[in-house]
């Protein structure tokens, strides 16, 4: 049984771990870099460990010092989260080695699936379906010639990828040298491996992905579909389940296909096959992410499963609590960033001057940070994620545009505003989401129109602040003097 | 009193009458922090929270910031000044100083945050100026280069 659990990650998942530690009684350890010794993680562990460094190789991907702190406190699992070492499989192996259960996979499972290359060979022999396309060795030459043989338009993808980095749409000939130069040099940069290889990019798609489950003891089953179709730069930002898209019929089918994909490399723990599914219903494997995945609470809304409560159950040998996948109502996620969506969706950097959620039946809100928090480049701009559920997809749609239109996200901008904007779209009230949707709809970037009173409003409230001295209260940096409950109750009662 | 929004200096004529504020067609009760107003009749909420010279405004899901000018001060833009939109590290520099460059024309490759980034050209012009070269870790809102429009 695990009776301590460190937390080998940061930021908002961090949080969703150590909340589920605390609920299933177990004792926490987080583990942080020098920049996040304020971050609101670190006040939900138990016991809170510096890490020694200074990037992110130093401190959140150095497997010796983590370990060693894992050893130091006597921790019986590691939870590695999503991004950072999580689909690492010689930390895997690390943490195994050192007698510690490691709360994920099999090292084997982890290498079939993080080379996509090898994960879309092993595929094809379990005979699950992937997207035309070519498994490339060599460099610049061969992806040149391959991407030939697979014809415009392409996708070039990193083997090692993920989270879009080191993808490239490539839609004509005379662009494939420098988009394969680009590819594999930010490949490279973050992966430490430039392999690339080439697919045909299927427009018009949707990505629909199955969340699997499985025990140590020998049970398989999958929760049904997440549709992440919206994206920009390659990054999901809303995420639905259930998926317009997607009846019980083809629920069944894709399930099956992905309950495959998971036995074929044995898989033990909660994963996500993703799949593409064309214009015309035919689906194609993409990839399997090995870990818990960012877009996991639109499948616990939907399916009333603790997915990270049930890691642990597996991960510390027990059976899962569940049986088969039953859903009910509808959920949407959307990722809140600190980005610009008017100038091409650039990460932004500021202090979050105000932070106010949004509350109400069927909200939920997973973050990372918290008022009077500083945004700074040096890692993900994900801010938090906000979720809702609701009977049907009308009402969560109407209930997210409610949810983003009281949430106020003050000193650093953040993309917000689009995300309202995109649920008020047409195409997205109608379901018509497709991966390439937001390049299609905004082909020159996206913008608002901001309507003249509500400029001449921020004006008055702006100049009505500035005159009644606000600034000099926040800008100075001291809190102005705190009345004493008994001055407030004297107010109240003249 | 003074505000830009969007580079535009904005300045109306406002009445205050204690902490009521008001325009030609819209007024506002001040407090701290969260206040309400009414435009054609509508209560709105508005948020407000300063940073130094910066205003952040939020209403009913909109937000905008506003920056305080100082009167007098020239706002418009002289230069062709290249401003990095964000600290990271110049990857690749594609131009040389004098050399022409047109509208949208990638002029640097810059990494922040783990992801490239294109810094393409605003304008038609001649790169006068180049402050930064490859390896070059640079601030936000710093001037990367100068491009002089050309006529």
């Amino acid at each position: 049984m695990i009776r301590r659990l460190l937390v080998a990650n940061r930021g908002e998942i961090a949080c969703r771990i150590l909340r589920a530690c605390r609920e299933a009684n177990i004792e926490t350890v987080a583990i942080f870099a020098p920049d996040d010794a304020n971050s609101l993680f670190t006040e939900m562990a138990d016991i809170t460990v510096a890490l020694d460094g200074e990037t992110i190789g130093d401190t959140y991907l150095d497997i010796e010092q983590i370990l060693s702190i894992a050893r130091h406190f006597k921790v019986d699992a590691i939870h590695p989260g999503y991004g950072f070492l999580s689909e690492r499989s010689e930390f895997a192996e690390a943490v195994m080695n050192a007698g510690i259960i490691w709360v994920g996979p099999s090292v084997e499972a982890i290498d079939l699936m993080g080379d996509k290359m090898t994960a879309r060979k092993t595929m094809k022999n379990a005979g699950v379906p992937v997207i035309p396309g070519e498994e490339i060795e060599g460099g610049i030459d061969a992806i040149v010639m391959a991407s030939k043989r697979v014809g415009f338009p392409l996708l070039l993808k990193a083997s090692a990828g993920g989270g879009g980095k080191g993808m490239r749409a490539v839609h004509s000939e005379d662009q494939i040298q420098s988009a394969a130069q680009s590819a594999q040099r930010e490949a490279l940069k973050a992966f430490g491996d430039d392999r690339i290889y080439v697919e045909r990019l299927l427009a018009g798609s949707r990505h629909i992905e199955i969340q699997i489950l499985a025990d140590q003891h020998g049970s398989t089953i999958h929760l049904g579909e997440r549709e992440c179709s919206v994206q920009r730069r390659h990054q999901k930002v809303f995420e639905e389940s259930p998926s317009i898209a997607v009846n019980d019929t083809l629920r069944e089918a894709m399930g099956e296909a992905a309950i495959n994909a998971a036995k074929a490399v044995d898989y033990v723990g909660a994963g996500t096959v993703e799949f593409l599914l064309s214009a015309n219903g035919e689906f194609f494997f993409l990839e399997m992410n090995t870990r818990i995945q960012v877009e996991h609470p639109v499948t616990e809304m939907v399916t009333g499963v603790d997915l990270v409560r049930e890691q642990i159950r597996i991960a510390q040998g027990q059976r899962m609590s569940i049986k088969g996948c039953q859903m009910r109502g509808h959920a949407i996620e959307v990722r809140l960033y600190a980005e610009d969506p008017k100038n091409n969706f650039l990460p932004a950097t500021g202090k979050l001057l105000c932070f106010q959620p949004p509350e109400g039946p069927g909200i939920r809100l997973d973050t990372g940070f918290r008022e009077g928090d500083e945004v700074t480049p040096n890692y993900d701009p994900m801010l938090s994620k906000l979720i809702v559920w609701a009977p049907s997809r009308e009402e969560a749609l109407a209930r997210m545009r409610c949810a983003l239109e009281d949430f106020v996200v003050l000193g650093c901008i953040t993309n917000i505003t689009f995300l309202r904007a995109l649920c008020l779209h047409a195409d997205v009230i109608a379901g018509r989401t497709t991966t390439d949707m937001v390049e299609a709809i905004w082909p020159d970037g996206w913008d608002e129109e901001v309507p003249s009173d509500m400029i001449e409003l921020a004006y008055l409230a702006t100049y009505a602040s500035h005159s009644m001295g606000a600034n000099r209260q926040l800008s100075s940096g001291t809190i102005s003097e705190i009345p004493t409950p008994f001055e407030n109750l004297s107010g109240r009662f003249p | 009193m003074q505000f830009s929004f969007n580079g535009e200096v904005i300045s109306l004529e406002i009445e205050k009458s204690g902490t009521n504020f008001s325009s030609s067609n819209m007024q506002l009760e001040y407090s701290p922090k969260t206040m309400w107003a009414y435009v054609n009749g509508r209560r709105l909420k508005v948020t407000v929270a300063n940073h130094k010279d910066e205003w952040w405004v939020h209403i009913a899901g909109q937000i905008l910031k506003l920056e305080y000018v100082e009167q007098g001060a020239n706002t418009a833009d002289e230069t062709g000044g290249l401003i990095a939109p964000m600290p990271g590290k110049i990857l690749e520099v594609l131009v040389v100083e004098g050399q022409e460059v047109t509208t949208g024309q990638p002029l640097m490759i810059m990494e922040a945050m783990k992801m490239e980034h294109k810094i393409v050209s605003p304008l038609d012009g001649e790169v006068s100026a180049l402050y930064y070269q490859a390896n070059d870790q640079v601030e936000g809102g710093v001037t990367l280069m100068e491009i002089q429009e050309t006529d």
